[in-house]
């Protein structure tokens, strides 16, 4: 099987970019995102109030908050789809830092992040391997042209996309749906297939909007395998959205707390789990990872 | 070019042997058609089916990949036909050759249009993306009316010289329906090329979910803007067809009304399918003339039809779901 | 020369207010486009004409009769064409509403021919000279006529129960469905007014120019589309605005550009409006949340 030397290719790269100098000397990977003071407003509305963090290579960081606390608003400000009010998202691509609010959304795939959303926004009338190659866009090199007349280096091109494409499916268990239409697939599948066309556009940072949201504890559990498995197998640097503590809890390394647009405290979940302000934030709610 | 059609994935509903014999077969009887039918009226209707089809396969990118409503696809075809038929008449020396780089500059302008109506009107949301095409085409149809000098107004431009490919002139119905049918072909098989390429995939991307597609790094505004001027490249050919094969072009046959009827063509067959603009397309122009004894209900009943559809076929008659 | 122009305008203007607003409610209200309007206003003009012409009714008369017989045309093509598709796409909505302003348009066809019916001359004095000034009382008599119905529709939909649930039900229909509004009865109100809104204005225009086609349709809905762009959609003050400016556009386009381009000049302007302010003269621009 190929999917060994597509690790591999990752690898390479980030070996290559661990030469570079780091902007944070004390952090033992070098930092992938670094978000200083960002604030979003709608109208009078503070959605996130001058939240800084960073993010290192290979982290597994998770962002938790009572409903309406800004989370989903701050990805969408990382992966360009809102303006940003004040502050700055530096991102450090593969040729050196990039100022992330200068760029469009369409331009996040090349440089290197890749999301999911919160209510699953797959092609629904595509099918489930087209889905995927939707994720590989960014790297076609043919112009229309070359379509239209059938040349043989665009049929090129496209064998080698969809070889691709199924590889990545047979790796996350998806590969005998690969003919159907999206939406037949049962509400797992279609997380997973969102995440199949995210890693798809080789991501070095995935962002994961609450990726349990309407699965039972079951699946939950073997959601976790799942992306600890991915980001293991892709060198990903992860950023996930989670409402169910005890899940989030079981994988991050690091959280950050959001509360009404503002971070409110940052740390192991053991530091976070005992933070006042957390639980003063959550009062109310279920609490079940304590 | 029976198996790059048979190849194409336009008809996959069908298991691959059925699809090569189905194609086969309507090739087959294609390309006998006018020998078999005696009459010069039915190769007629033959070759208004065909214009159709070309004009309604090349609305499907918009309408049926990208998921726009448009309501000015004749004014494209308007654009094609009078430049062809300008450039050709009044402009190019007087040379076989001539009606064919006509023909492709109808085209290319047809897309320039394309690109110019469809930048502002991607700016706007969904629903009233309509409106603006079928102000496009009205604007269009309102300058050939009164553009006199150059377009001879309602009177229309007449005595359109037949085309020719060296000392073989187009003359009889069926030489026009075998060039029809050639241009078709072609179309359908480079329509399908890009369907089923990454280009393709974007355009539904966008039908699909605008905002996950961008997230997927599908610029937007690009590949909509493409997708027009594709589609009215091919309605502006399709002009140029038309008008060399009436002899005669005036404003009226690109009333706002013919758009919707292109439209409706494509949703009745089933729109982002190929087959199903082409299916819609021989449909309602066979339809058209079994009515043609019926004149003063003509419309009526096209107009049921479109209600009834919609009731009970919403996504067209060879449309699934 | 000039002043006489713009009362042209103001009274075309009004008269494409009246329309605008009832093919803007039925957006607001319904959601949908109202491709009928066009035909619902013909069919107005051709009751008025009927009433005038074949029952000898006087001209107030008349425009009661139209307003009477738009009521039972609004509840047949509401439940016809715009009830059954309430959840279809909006693609199914405009061919089906679309078919159905075909059939309208051909009935009338086949109802009153296809030559144009004209008014009798005799029912308002052209002109009459004051002084200098030359002054129509048809126009005095539209004016008037348009500033009562705004009047009256500004009453019902600012002061009334009824009124006030259509805005709900405009700003946020889930809400409003939430709040106990009935929402069947309420879109067939909505319809209804609109429909009367189409022949009064129908009638108005009928009687000004005096001929009357059974094609005059989707050169009315066009206008509707436009002045609602232009006042922003489902605004009625907007409306207003938009239908005075088009008003005048027309009038004066037609007076000092050229007549050909008549009924060009509101695409135009349309289109303009469009790429210039998405969201009408005065409206405000919203995007779509993640
Ligand atoms: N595009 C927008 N326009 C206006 N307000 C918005 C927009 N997007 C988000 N908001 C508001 O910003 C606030 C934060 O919303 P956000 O979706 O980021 O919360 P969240 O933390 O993701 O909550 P949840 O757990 O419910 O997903 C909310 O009050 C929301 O209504
Ligand atoms: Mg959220």
């Amino acid at each position: 099987m190929n999917s060994g030397l597509e690790v591999q290719q990752i690898k390479t790269m980030e070996n290559k970019e661990t030469n570079l100098p780091s902007s944070t000397p004390e952090a033992a990977s070098p930092l992938l995102l670094d978000a200083r003071e960002v604030t979003i407003r709608f109208g009078g509305l503070v959605a996130v109030n001058k939240v800084s963090f960073q993010l290192h290579e290979n982290e597994i960081v998770g962002l938790i908050g009572p409903n309406g606390a800004g989370k989903t608003t701050l990805f969408n400000a990382i992966s360009a789809q809102v303006p940003l009010s004040e502050g700055s998202l530096t991102f450090r691509g593969p040729e050196g830092k990039i100022d992330l609010t200068r760029l469009q959304a369409h331009d996040m795939t090349r440089i290197g992040i890749a999301r999911t959303f919160q209510n699953i926004r797959i092609f629904k009338r595509m099918t489930v391997l087209e889905n995927v190659l939707v994720g590989g866009h960014w790297r076609y090199r043919q112009p229309a042209i070359s379509i239209m007349l059938g040349q043989r280096a665009y049929r090129e091109e496209e064998r080698k996309r969809t070889a691709e494409a199924m590889e990545l499916l047979e790796l996350l268990g998806l590969a005998r749906y690969a003919h159907d239409p999206a939406r037949s697939l049962p509400y797992g599948l279609q997380r997973r297939l969102e995440i199949a066309r995210a890693l798809a556009t080789r991501p070095r940072l995935l962002l994961i909007d609450e990726p349990s949201a309407g699965m039972n504890d079951q699946e939950t559990m073997e959601l976790v395998d799942f992306i600890q498995n991915i980001r293991r197998q892709f060198g990903l640097t992860v950023f996930l959205i989670e409402h169910d503590m005890k899940f989030v809890m079981s994988f991050s390394q690091r959280i950050i707390v959001l509360s009404s647009g503002k971070k409110i405290a940052e740390g192991t979940p053991a530091e976070v789990q005992r933070h006042p302000l957390v639980i003063e934030a959550y009062l109310g709610e279920e609490m079940d990872y304590a | 070019m029976v198996k790059v059609l048979a190849e194409t994935k336009a008809l996959k509903f069908l298991d691959k042997r059925r699809k090569w014999l189905l194609v086969g077969a309507l090739l087959a009887v294609a390309a006998v058609f006018p020998f078999c039918v005696q009459s010069s009226y039915l190769v007629h209707v033959a070759n208004l089916a065909l214009y159709y089809s070309i004009v309604a396969v090349s609305l499907d990118i918009v309408a049926g990949f990208l998921g726009e409503i448009s309501f000015g696809h004749a004014g494209f075809i308007a654009v094609g036909a009078y430049t062809t038929t300008i450039l050709n008449m009044r402009v190019l020396p007087d040379s076989w050759i001539s009606f064919w780089i006509a023909l492709l500059a109808g085209g290319l302008l047809a897309a320039l249009a394309g690109v110019v109506v469809g930048i502002p009107a991607m700016r706007i949301s969904g629903q009233y993306f309509f409106v603006v095409t079928m102000g496009f085409g009205e604007i269009i149809r309102f300058i050939l009316l009164n553009w006199q000098s150059v377009t001879n107004g309602a009177f229309g431009i007449t005595s359109i010289p037949s085309p020719s490919i060296g000392n073989f002139v187009f003359t009889e119905r069926f030489h026009y329906y075998y060039l029809f049918l050639v241009i078709l072909l072609l179309m359908i098989i480079t329509i399908s090329f890009l369907r089923y390429s990454y280009i393709g995939r974007a355009w539904i991307a966008i039908r699909e979910d605008e905002l996950a597609a961008e997230a997927m790094g599908i610029r937007l505004t690009y590949y909509k803007v493409l997708a027009f001027s594709i589609s009215s490249f091919f309605a502006g050919i399709g002009g140029g067809l038309l008008g060399s094969y009436l002899n005669f072009l005036a404003p009226s046959n690109f009333l706002a009304l013919e758009s919707i009827m292109i439209l409706v063509m494509v949703l009745l067959g089933g729109s982002g399918l190929i087959y199903g603009a082409l299916f819609g397309a021989f449909l309602m122009t066979g339809f058209n003339e079994v009515l043609r004894p019926f004149e003063q209900y003509r419309m009526l009943i096209i107009g049921v039809l479109m209600m009834v559809l919609m009731f009970l076929k919403p996504r067209g008659l060879l449309g699934r779901e | 020369m000039f002043i006489q122009q713009v009362m042209n305008g103001l009274t075309i203007g009004g008269v494409y207010a009246l329309v605008a607003i009832g093919y803007t409610l039925v957006y607001g209200v319904l959601g949908m486009i109202n491709f009928a309007h066009g035909s619902i206003y013909t069919l107005g003009a051709y009751f008025a004409w009927t009433a005038v012409a074949r029952l000898g009714f006087s001209l107030p008369l008349a425009f009661l009769f139209s307003l009477a017989c738009s009521v039972l045309v609004g509840v047949i093509v509401e439940r016809t064409g715009y009830y059954p598709l309430r959840q279809a796409t909006v693609e199914n909505q405009i061919i089906c509403i679309f078919g159905l302003s075909i059939v309208l348009d051909n009935l009338i066809m086949l109802i009153w021919g296809t030559v144009p019916k004209s008014f009798p001359s005799d029912i308002v004095p052209d002109w009459v000279s004051v002084g200098v000034a030359k002054f129509s009382p048809m126009q005095a008599i539209i004016l008037l006529l348009t500033l009562v119905i705004l009047l009256v529709l500004y009453l019902l939909v600012y002061k009334t129960k009824t009124g006030l649930a259509m805005r709900a039900i405009a700003l946020n229909p889930e809400a409003a469905s939430l709040m106990g509004i009935n929402i069947g009865r309420l879109r067939l109100q909505t319809f209804i007014l609109s429909a009367m809104l189409a022949a009064a204005s129908g009638t108005m225009i009928g009687a000004y120019y005096k001929i009357i086609s059974y094609n005059l349709g989707l050169s009315t809905v066009i206008k509707a589309f436009v002045v609602s762009i232009l006042g922003g959609i489902g605004n009625i003050s907007g409306a207003v605005v938009g239908g005075l400016v088009l008003g005048q556009i027309e009038g004066l386009g037609a007076a000092y550009v050229s007549t050909g381009y008549k009924d060009a000049f509101a695409f135009v302007v349309m289109i303009l409006v469009l790429m210039l302010r998405p969201n009408g003269l005065l409206g405000t621009f919203t995007r779509e949340k993640v």
